[in-house]
C-alpha cells in the first residue's frame, strides 16, 4: 500500500512538473490588429515576416480589423481592457505590451519585448483571454511593460507652471512654427496683399474694409488648409510610401536648390517686378470689387483672388507645405491632431501678412517689411528643404522626433 | 537736377524707401518726381526701369546721372546725395 501510495506521489509531482515544462514551452504569441491596405501595417507584417523566421517558439497571429467586424469588436474589447488610446492601427500586442503604430524606429522595440517575453516565464496570452472571456481581472504589468513605460516617460518633461510636455509634440510644433514662418516671409504672396490693402484703405466703408481684409486672409488660410490635408491624406494611406517617400525627397532637394539659387541670384534688395499680364489682371480683380456696390459681389471676388492666388503661390514656394504634410505623415499624424498642427504652420504662414494688415487697417498706413531679409529667408528655406529631403532618403526615422 | 523715384502700391521696398526719402526730403531740396509704375504706365516705360524695385533716377537736364535700384539706407542715400552735389537746406 505504501508503494503505491509513493508511486502516486511520485506521479503526481511529475505530472505537475511536466505540466508546468508544458506551459513553459508554450508559444509567445504576438498579435497584430492591422486593416487591409493601410500603408505601415504592410511595412510591420513584411518585418514580422522577416523576423519571425529567428524564433522558433514564435508565433504571429494576424486580425484584420478594417473589413472584418468580429475582428474589430475583439480589437476594441482588447484596447478597454489594455488601456489603449486611439483610433489607427497597426496595434501589436505581446504579453502585457501594446505597441501602437509603426514605424521603422519601432523595430528594436519590438525585437526587445519578443527577446523578454520568450525568456522571461511572466508571458501571458492575454488576447486569448479576452477573446475567450476568461480574462476578467485588470491587467498585471510585468517587469518589461513597466519598463517600457519608464522609457516613454523619458520622452516627456516636465516645466514648471506648465506642466509635463512631450517632447515629441513639441517638435512637430517647432517643425510647424518654423517651416510656416520661413514660407511666410516667401515675398512671391505678399504684393498681392500689399495691393489689396493700398486699395482697401482708399475705401470710406471702415467696416466693409475689415471684412473683405479679413476674408481674403481667412480664404487664403483654407485654401492653403485643404490643400495640406488632403495631400496628407494620400501620403498616409498610399501603400507604397517608401516610393513616395523617395520622391518627395526628391521634391525636397530640387526645391532646395531653386531657393538656394534664388539667393545667390539676387544681389539687390528690393521687389521683383511681377509680369505685366499677371499684374495688371490682378489689379483689374482687385479695383472690381473695392468699388463694388453689391457687398455679396464683392465678397465672391476676393475670396475668389484668395483661391487663385493661393493656387499659383503654392506652386511659387516650392515645396515647404509639401515638405511638412511628409513630416507629419511620417509620425503617423492624423485627424485632429494633423488639423491643429497644419492650423499652427497656416498661423505661422499668415503671421506677417496679418501683422501688416492689423497695422494697416488701425494706421490707414501700408507699411512695408524690408526686403532685405528676403534674400536670406530663400537661404534658410532651401537649407531646410535640403537637409529634410537628404534626411527622408538616408535617415526617415530622424524625422519621426523618437527620443528612446 | 531732379530725382525721378518709381515705385509702385504693392512693393514692401517702395514703402520703406518712401519713408527714407521722405527723411531726405527734410534735409536736402530735391525737386522729385513720383511715378507709379501702374498708374503712370505710359509715363515710367521713358525710363525703362527694369525687373527691381523701387528705382531712383538722378536726372541732370533730362540726362541721366545716376541710378539706384532696390533697397538701400539713409546714409547710403545720404552719401550719394553728397557726392552729386547737393547741399543741405539752410534753415
Amino acid at each position: 500500500m505504501k508503494r503505491y501510495l509513493k508511486i502516486m506521489i511520485l506521479i503526481f509531482i511529475m505530472s505537475i512538473i511536466l505540466s508546468i515544462s508544458t506551459e513553459a514551452k508554450e508559444k509567445v504569441k504576438l498579435y497584430l490588429f492591422h486593416g487591409d491596405g493601410c500603408p505601415h501595417c504592410a511595412e510591420e507584417i513584411k518585418f514580422l515576416e522577416k523576423i519571425s523566421q529567428k524564433y522558433d517558439n514564435l508565433e504571429i497571429v494576424k486580425y484584420e480589423v478594417w473589413y472584418d467586424e468580429n475582428n474589430q469588436k475583439l480589437l476594441e474589447k482588447v484596447k478597454k481592457k489594455m488601456n489603449i488610446k486611439g483610433n489607427g492601427v497597426p496595434i501589436t500586442i505581446i504579453g502585457s505590451t501594446s505597441i501602437s503604430g509603426y514605424t521603422e524606429s519601432y523595430n528594436n522595440k519590438i525585437e526587445r519585448a519578443i527577446h523578454y517575453y520568450l525568456e522571461d516565464n511572466h508571458y501571458q496570452d492575454i488576447v486569448k483571454k479576452i477573446r475567450n472571456g476568461t480574462y476578467k481581472a485588470k491587467i498585471v504589468e510585468d517587469s518589461f511593460s513597466k519598463e517600457d513605460q519608464k522609457t516613454d516617460s523619458k520622452t516627456t518633461i516636465k516645466i514648471p507652471l506648465i506642466g509635463k510636455i512631450n517632447l515629441k509634440n513639441v517638435s512637430v510644433f517647432v517643425a510647424a512654427a518654423t517651416i510656416g514662418l520661413i514660407d511666410g516671409f516667401n515675398p512671391c504672396a505678399m504684393w498681392v496683399l500689399l495691393f489689396l490693402i493700398s486699395m482697401l484703405i482708399g475705401m470710406k466703408n471702415r467696416k466693409r474694409m475689415w471684412i473683405l481684409g479679413i476674408s481674403f486672409l481667412t480664404a487664403s488660410a483654407l485654401v492653403y488648409m485643404v490643400i495640406m490635408l488632403s495631400w496628407l491624406n494620400i501620403v498616409v494611406n498610399i501603400t507604397t510610401s517608401i516610393l513616395l517617400r523617395n520622391i518627395i525627397a526628391v521634391v525636397a532637394i530640387i526645391g532646395a536648390f531653386i531657393n538656394l539659387n534664388s539667393f545667390r541670384k539676387s544681389k539687390d534688395s528690393g521687389c521683383e517686378v511681377v509680369d505685366d499680364k499677371k499684374r495688371k489682371k490682378i489689379f483689374s480683380k482687385i479695383k472690381k470689387f473695392t468699388t463694388e456696390k453689391s457687398f455679396l459681389l464683392a465678397l465672391l471676388g476676393v475670396i475668389g483672388l484668395a483661391v487663385s492666388v493661393n493656387l499659383i503661390e503654392l506652386a511659387c514656394s516650392a515645396g515647404l507645405p509639401l515638405v511638412f504634410t511628409q513630416i507629419l505623415a511620417l509620425n503617423q499624424i492624423k485627424g485632429i491632431s494633423a488639423f491643429l498642427y497644419t492650423l499652427i504652420y497656416i498661423l505661422f504662414f499668415l503671421l506677417d501678412d496679418l501683422i501688416i494688415f492689423m497695422i494697416a487697417m488701425l494706421t490707414t498706413k501700408v507699411t512695408g517689411i524690408s526686403t532685405k531679409y528676403n534674400k536670406y529667408s530663400h537661404l534658410i528655406g532651401g537649407l531646410i528643404m535640403l537637409l529634410i529631403g537628404i534626411l527622408l532618403i538616408l535617415k526617415p526615422e530622424w524625422l519621426m522626433f523618437n527620443f528612446h | 537736377m531732379k530725382v525721378i523715384k518709381i515705385t509702385a502700391i504693392w512693393c514692401s521696398a517702395c514703402l520703406i524707401m518712401n519713408n527714407t526719402w521722405k527723411k531726405v526730403l527734410e534735409k536736402y531740396d530735391i525737386e522729385t518726381v513720383d511715378l507709379d509704375l501702374d498708374m503712370n504706365e505710359d509715363e515710367v516705360k521713358k525710363y525703362q526701369p527694369g525687373s527691381t524695385l523701387p528705382v531712383f533716377i538722378f536726372m541732370d537736364k533730362e540726362k541721366e546721372v545716376k541710378r539706384i535700384t532696390g533697397e538701400v539706407t539713409y546714409q547710403e542715400l545720404i552719401k550719394l546725395i553728397e557726392e552729386l552735389g547737393f547741399s543741405e537746406k539752410i534753415s
